[in-house]
């Protein structure tokens, strides 16, 4: 089921309620990475739950581009930490 | 249907003020918000109440006629209480599949809320913009045996309305997410559909551990064949087998066999390892000629 799908920003931005000037600072601040193909820019279909979270947490929390940055690296470790708990629990488990 | 106590939702007094609303909903939005504690239906629940209450309270006019009415609302009525929708639907013997949506559909606020203010018709102010474009994603569990993960498994699973077929490879892990594209809720003006996370719990239904593609087990030997050695049949996976238990065989001593764990997730034809511990059992009950024979033996070392 690995298909590519890039959506025009400006399309992605007239349907939903982000605006471009939120996805292209989204971009500057690298945390997202724009297809360019003959001067349209387009997003990685793949990206749109990424965005619409940070815009969410942007949006109802204030929190700027710096801290989404640093909340997703936080989430990041989180969710490796948490496997690697999960693993070690199963191998408590061979002893108890 | 039950009254909310939204000034306590949000740790307040009726005496409080607006910037004191105002603060108690930004910190507990910040500490309940659903996208910094994923997987937590708990936080999204409270998250919920604390925007409801902010919405009442934080409007003059809502507030107004809440605190009027909220006293009077035993007379209210009794409402259909539980209106939950959600929940599990069995949908075969030992596996149940539980749908629900992830994040957060604020548009969904209480009966208590919805009966007081009406539906739909939002003052502006407060509400919340969402992104509305890609569906919503959505979870769901699958329970089954381990002995149900020994090969792929084709399985037709529903979804509210949506039948789905999908192939659950072999040896997956307990606790595991797989993503399945575009089979979450529908897109909005065009844009793509959600997807559908599916977190398999396995339940394990033999008598060996596992861990990963590997499972262990312990088997009981006599201590003769563990002085001694011998043969011993000993059940698998994948049936029985035969194994030669060396003379001199230790308490406790693990052997390995190789290829008779279980398949390895998405490694065609790669079997992990089974690792059996033997346990000596020593007898019990001594006649009075084992005993002599013994104590003969022990004169012996």
């Amino acid at each position: 089921m690995a298909r590519e799908k890039y959506i025009l920003v400006e399309q992605y931005c007239k349907h939903s309620n982000i605006e471009d000037t939120f996805i292209n600072r989204l971009h500057e601040y690298g945390l997202i990475v724009f297809e360019e193909k003959q001067n349209d820019l387009f997003i990685d279909e793949n990206d749109i739950s990424e965005i619409e979270r940070m815009f969410r947490l942007h949006n109802d929390l204030g929190i700027n581009f710096e801290g989404l940055d640093v909340i997703r690296r936080m989430l990041n470790r989180m969710d490796k930490m948490e496997k690697e708990m999960d693993l070690l629990q199963k191998k408590l488990r061979l002893y108890e | 249907m039950e009254f909310i106590d939204y000034y306590k939702i949000l740790g307040l007094t009726k005496s409080a003020s607006e910037a004191d609303i105002k603060k108690a909903y930004r910190k507990l939005a910040r500490k309940h918000h659903p996208d910094l504690n994923p997987n937590d239906k708990s936080a999204e629940q409270k998250f919920k109440q604390i925007n409801e209450a902010n919405e009442v309270l934080s409007d003059p006019e809502k507030r107004k006629k809440y605190d009027q009415y909220g006293k009077d609302w035993q007379h209210a009525d009794s409402y259909e209480k539980a209106r939950q929708q959600q929940g599990s639907q069995g949908y075969s013997n030992q596996r149940t599949y539980t749908s629900g949506g992830q994040g957060f559909d604020e548009s969904q606020f209480s009966d208590f809320f919805e009966s007081m203010f009406g539906g739909g018709g939002f003052s502006g102010g407060g509400r919340r913009r969402t992104a509305q474009f890609k569906g919503q994603d959505l979870n769901a569990t699958l329970r089954l045996n381990l002995t149900d993960i020994l090969q792929d498994q084709k399985q037709t699973i529903s979804v509210g309305d949506k039948k789905i077929r999908l192939t659950i490879p072999a040896g997956v892990e307990d606790g595991q997410t797989i993503k399945i594209r575009g089979y979450g809720g529908e897109g909005m003006n065009g844009g793509p559909k959600g997807d559908l996370y599916i977190t398999f719990e396995i339940f394990n239904n033999t008598r060996f551990k596992r861990l990963e593609s590997d499972i262990y087990a312990t088997e009981n030997i006599s201590l003769y064949t563990a002085l001694l050695g011998g043969e011993i049949t000993i059940e698998t996976l994948s049936g029985k087998v035969k194994l030669n238990v060396k003379p001199e065989t230790q308490n406790d001593t693990k052997v390995k066999l190789t290829g008779k764990g279980l398949p390895k997730y998405k490694k065609d034809g790669q079997f992990g390892d089974l690792y059996i511990t033997y346990k000596v059992e020593l007898p019990k009950n001594l006649s009075a000629k084992e005993k002599e024979l013994f104590t003969e033996l022990s004169k012996l070392r």
